[in-house]
């Protein structure tokens, strides 16, 4: 079968989607049969996403093979465990989303349904003081895989903070070493064939260069997809209404926990990720309930130490693309599409984006059948991911806010009322909900009507024991953990 | 909190599927409900039952022992199937795990060398080997594959029978002859069978037609308090092959360690095994009569004997629960002449354990439940369609660009499945799927009839590197005895 192949890529943007891509490309495609250029501008600045990440970068790295060491010491990073909310449910509250499981299966019922048997008979622990993680997490401590080794909490997910830029860095000149070529300037013309597929770009300085397939990865703009293509772009904003944030660098604090911190205030919520030399630090907020002024002094009562660089402002509108692969173009990362911040999953998404397209890679007759498909994939991700973050908004119980008041009264969307209505019912979840939907809903204190009522068949004697044991578990295993910054200097050292 | 467990179960239904429905749920819950059989006796029994790895994977999960039904005269091992029409003969492997050259799955290297005519299933290989190879005798890097079974239906059901019977587990022999519901919440709560005996009961677990359509359609059809769990499924059930008769027609020589399909009006199942013959008719009621089947069945075989028929229920709505009765009578009725049903009627017992329900049956809980059994169910029809697809073309032109024969309609599904495949060799992910994706691809490779395309990043590899590979997996596969 005479097919003709797509030999040179061109990826629009240099941030931390358009080197992501690069890399994978690089370390996927054989040089020798496959082109790939990237153009960047240096006047055009990065937004520099997803400081926090979750697991999934794991996979990403070790596909590319790179060595956790080296990653970690030359972006920065620090280990992650999970992400505590504080005064999300009520002021004053705090729980701890941490990565996998609380609890484990045991007679093939959930452990949150033993909790909450638990709870009902006088239980006064908290969910997340049955997640080993959350306990490590809390106490500053992160697992070392030898020491754990047979043991029960052997097998437990971690992400990392990153420093994004440094992260768009090193994979920069890992791709370059893999023969990605860099090409300075900025797209001034977008050219078409007679479909409407793009055919070359024209940067300022006149250059014209020429591919088969582009990725869009200039973030908000959307060069490619939006102002070229006009692929229309589905607003979310009256679900997630967050349309602003202010970031800023700060010194870095005595206290470093190996999770990322999301604190909910009057109209948004802020958070604090932990650096090896350094705090990110941002704001989010709904500019129709609150000033920047007001944000900006808020944002200064939030920060713990000395600022290191000027805050900046960002503005954002929360949705996703009709399409995310339209004629030979790809977008990828916030050109495709954006969702806050507030679960980390800005740099899955773009992994996602990434490998989604590589296992799907087309010929150029007809590439239809991959179109649909990736299209189908993404926006299923997109909108797990969308609800699983309304969730989080809706499940307030604030008084005291209008912009929570909204959060609580909104019209939620019908994937997420169904999901929402069976956990409320019987505290059931389905294969590919987005996160740990136990520790999320039971951390804001919205807790099933029923626990399994199989678990009536449970003398409250063989119940408590049976807690008991969970938690003594957790306890020996935590016990001899290093601090995660320990383990982060012999790591790198 | 009131106290709502479950604590009386009724099972009603003769059939195998009954019974292992009772031993699973008591092991599952540890014996701690009471559970009845009613045995309403309207359906004979098929003397040999199809069954898939998940079906040994269950009853190992719940410590039922299965040595004594596997003995070799009881039950036939296999791992492929022979479609044989009048053109052709091919063959489809239960592969679970393909071959791969740099992570670049078998059919993708065949596609690029142009072998695809060729089946180099392992599974398919070990089924023509004509003796029982086990997969942990293969070298991993051939790939794997997962071994069915024909086991004999008379000896299964004595063998959960007397299980049954050891854990208390009873049994009554008489159809149900009224049913009477609580006025508030339409719950059925008391079963009052033809010979007077009176069962009371806080779950059923129907799987039997005549219950379905005396107690259960009727009120179905004017229901309008739950319109959520019920699923239009007249458009769905596309297989004209509803309809499904056994026969025993004569002596074998010899075993054979794969199953034969026949294609013509009906599709015919042949099974050889211990010195017998068991001959399973699929075929489309409307066309073609069970009197008919038989005729056709006496001209080849003069001694045959009809041991079991049976026909899908013919239904315009699904609805898997019914207040407090789980309805799975249409799934184990239902026939299908590739895939083993009790794959799907098991998977249906396991989302009753995953989503057990208290004595309120919340409705959020059967909606999902009735979500998950649809998404197993509409995966079950697309195999079939896709299957009834590929038989069809074997009498039609193979360049045609166009996907539908003349009367086997591809469903939108598929025709994507067949676009991916064609395009790339590609299948789409999903999650804990009823049929892997090497099943799929095996299939796709039948209903493309080869002319499917591969990764082109295939392309910028060592053509002669990947033929060399290709040749060393030929020599090994044909180490393996024929």
């Amino acid at each position: 079968m005479q097919t003709k192949q797509i030999r040179k890529i061109v990826i629009v943007g240099g941030g931390t989607a358009g080197w992501m891509t690069a890399a994978a490309f690089a370390n996927r495609l054989p040089s020798q049969f496959y082109q790939i250029v990237l153009v960047e501008s240096e006047q055009i600045g990065t937004v520099g996403v997803g400081e926090s990440t979750i697991p999934h970068i794991r996979q990403f790295n070790e596909v590319l093979g790179i060595n956790e060491a080296e990653f970690v010491r030359e972006t920065h990073a620090t280990f992650k465990l999970g992400i505590q909310f504080k005064n999300w449910g009520k002021q004053g509250d705090s729980y701890i989303h941490p990565f996998g499981e609380v609890g484990e299966l045991t007679k093939g019922i959930d452990f949150h349904h033993y909790w909450l048997k638990a709870n009902q008979h006088g239980l006064t622990d908290s969910f997340d003081r049955y997640s080993f993680l959350a306990q490590a997490a809390l106490e500053q401590k992160f697992p070392e895989k030898k020491q754990l080794e047979g043991e029960k909490f052997s097998q437990y997910a971690y992400s990392y903070h990153i420093d994004a830029t440094a992260y768009a860095r090193f994979l920069r000149k890992y791709a370059e070493e893999k023969g990605v070529v860099r090409v300075e300037g900025k797209v001034e013309l977008v050219k078409q064939d007679a479909t409407q597929a793009i055919e070359s770009l024209v940067l300022q300085n006149g250059e014209s260069i020429a591919a088969d397939f582009f990725i869009d990865c200039s973030g908000f703009r959307g060069l490619l997809i939006d102002q070229t293509l006009n692929v229309p772009f589905i607003d979310w904003s009256h679900w997630l209404p967050v349309n602003s944030a202010i970031v800023a660098q700060t010194e870095l604090t005595d206290t470093v926990y190996p999770m990322t911190i999301a604190s909910a205030h009057k109209a948004g919520w802020a958070w604090k990720i932990p650096l090896q030399h350094r705090m990110g630090n941002g704001l989010v907020y709904d500019s129709d309930y609150m000033q920047d002024q007001e944000a900006a002094d808020l944002f200064n009562q939030h920060l713990q130490t000395k600022p290191i660089t000027e805050p900046r402002v960002l503005r954002f509108k929360t949705g996703c693309r009709q399409q995310y692969w339209h004629k030979n173009c790809v977008a990828i990362g916030l050109s495709g599409g954006f969702l806050e911040p507030l679960e980390s999953t800005s740099i899955y998404l773009i992994q996602q984006g990434i490998f989604k397209f590589l296992e799907l890679l087309p010929n150029l007759d007809d590439m239809s059948a991959e179109q649909k498909e990736y299209n189908q994939v993404m926006d299923y991700s997109y909108q797990t991911i969308r609800d699983f973050i309304i969730l989080h908004y809706h499940l307030n119980q604030k008084t005291d806010s209008e912009f929570w008041l909204r959060a609580q009264n909104m019209t939620i969307p019908d994937s997420l009322k169904q999901r929402l209505a069976t956990f409320a019912e019987s505290g059931r979840t389905e294969l590919g909900q987005f996160g740990v939907w136990p520790a999320v809903c039971i951390g804001q204190n919205f807790l099933p009507a029923q626990y399994d009522s199989r678990l009536d068949w449970l003398s409250e004697q063989e119940l408590t024991h049976f807690m008991q044991t969970q938690k003594q578990q957790i306890d020996m295993a935590r016990q001899h953990l290093p601090t995660a910054s320990q383990y982060i200097q012999a790591l790198i050292r | 909190m009131q106290n709502k467990v479950i604590n009386k179960i009724s099972i009603i239904g003769n059939q195998i599927e009954s019974w292992m429905s009772a031993i699973i749920l008591y092991r599952a819950l540890e014996g701690k409900c009471e559970i009845n059989i009613i045995e309403n006796a309207e359906l004979s029994q098929p003397a040999y039952f199809e069954a898939g790895s998940f079906f040994f994977e269950i009853h190992q999960r719940f410590g039922i022992n299965l040595k004594p039904v596997m003995q070799p005269n009881q039950s036939q091992l296999f791992s492929a199937t022979k479609i044989k029409s009048e053109q052709t003969e091919k063959w489809l492997g239960n592969d679970i795990k393909l071959a791969q050259y740099k992570g670049f799955e078998l059919p993708h290297i065949l596609s690029l060398l142009t072998q695809t005519s060729e089946n180099l299933s392992l599974a398919v290989r070990v089924s023509q080997a004509q003796q029982l190879i086990l997969p942990q005798q293969i070298p991993p890097q051939l790939g794997r594959y997962d071994l069915s079974a024909l086991i004999n239906g008379h000896d299964y059901l004595h063998f959960l029978k007397q299980a049954a019977h050891f854990v208390g587990i009873k049994s009554y022999s008489a159809a149900v002859k009224s049913i009477s519901c609580n006025s508030e919440n339409n719950q059925i709560e008391q079963l009052v069978l033809a010979d007077e005996q009176v069962i009371k009961t806080e779950l059923i677990i129907n799987t039997s037609a005549h219950f379905q359509r005396a107690f259960l359609t009727q009120s179905a059809q004017n229901s309008t308090n739950n319109p959520a769990n019920a699923d239009n499924i007249k458009d769905k059930f596309i297989s004209k092959y509803t309809a499904f008769a056994q026969f025993k027609v004569a002596m074998s020589q010899t075993a054979q360690f794969y199953k034969t399909v026949n294609c013509d009006d009906c599709i015919y199942h042949h099974y050889d095994f211990s010195g017998q013959r068991i001959v399973s008719v699929y075929y489309d009621p409307n066309a073609i009569s069970l009197q008919q089947v038989h005729q056709q069945i006496l001209a080849i075989y003069p001694n045959a004997e009809m041991i079991c028929d049976k026909a899908s229920l013919q239904l315009q709505q699904f609805e898997s629960w019914r207040h407090n009765c789980l309805n799975l009578a249409e799934i184990h009725l239902d026939t299908n002449p590739l895939f083993a049903a009790s794959n799907l009627f098991l998977r249906a017992l396991m989302r009753l354990l995953e989503l057990f329900p208290n004595k309120d049956f919340e409705k959020n809980n059967a909606a999902l439940f009735q979500q998950l059994l649809m998404q197993d169910l509409n995966q079950y029809q697309a195999y079939q369609n896709l299957f009834e697809f590929a038989l069809n073309r074997d009498s039609e032109d193979v360049q045609s660009t166009n996907e539908q024969t003349e009367s086997i309609q591809l469903t939108e599904e598929n025709q994507q499945r067949i676009a991916l495949f064609k395009s790339s060799a590609r299948l789409s992910h999903e999650l804990n799927p009823l049929i892997i994706r090497e099943i799929w691809s095996n299939l796709l490779v039948l209903a493309t009839q080869g002319h499917y395309g591969f990764d082109p990043v295939l392309h910028a590899l060592d053509k002669t590197q990947i033929t060399h590979w290709l040749n060393g997996y030929k020599q090994k596969l044909n180490e393996i005895k024929i």
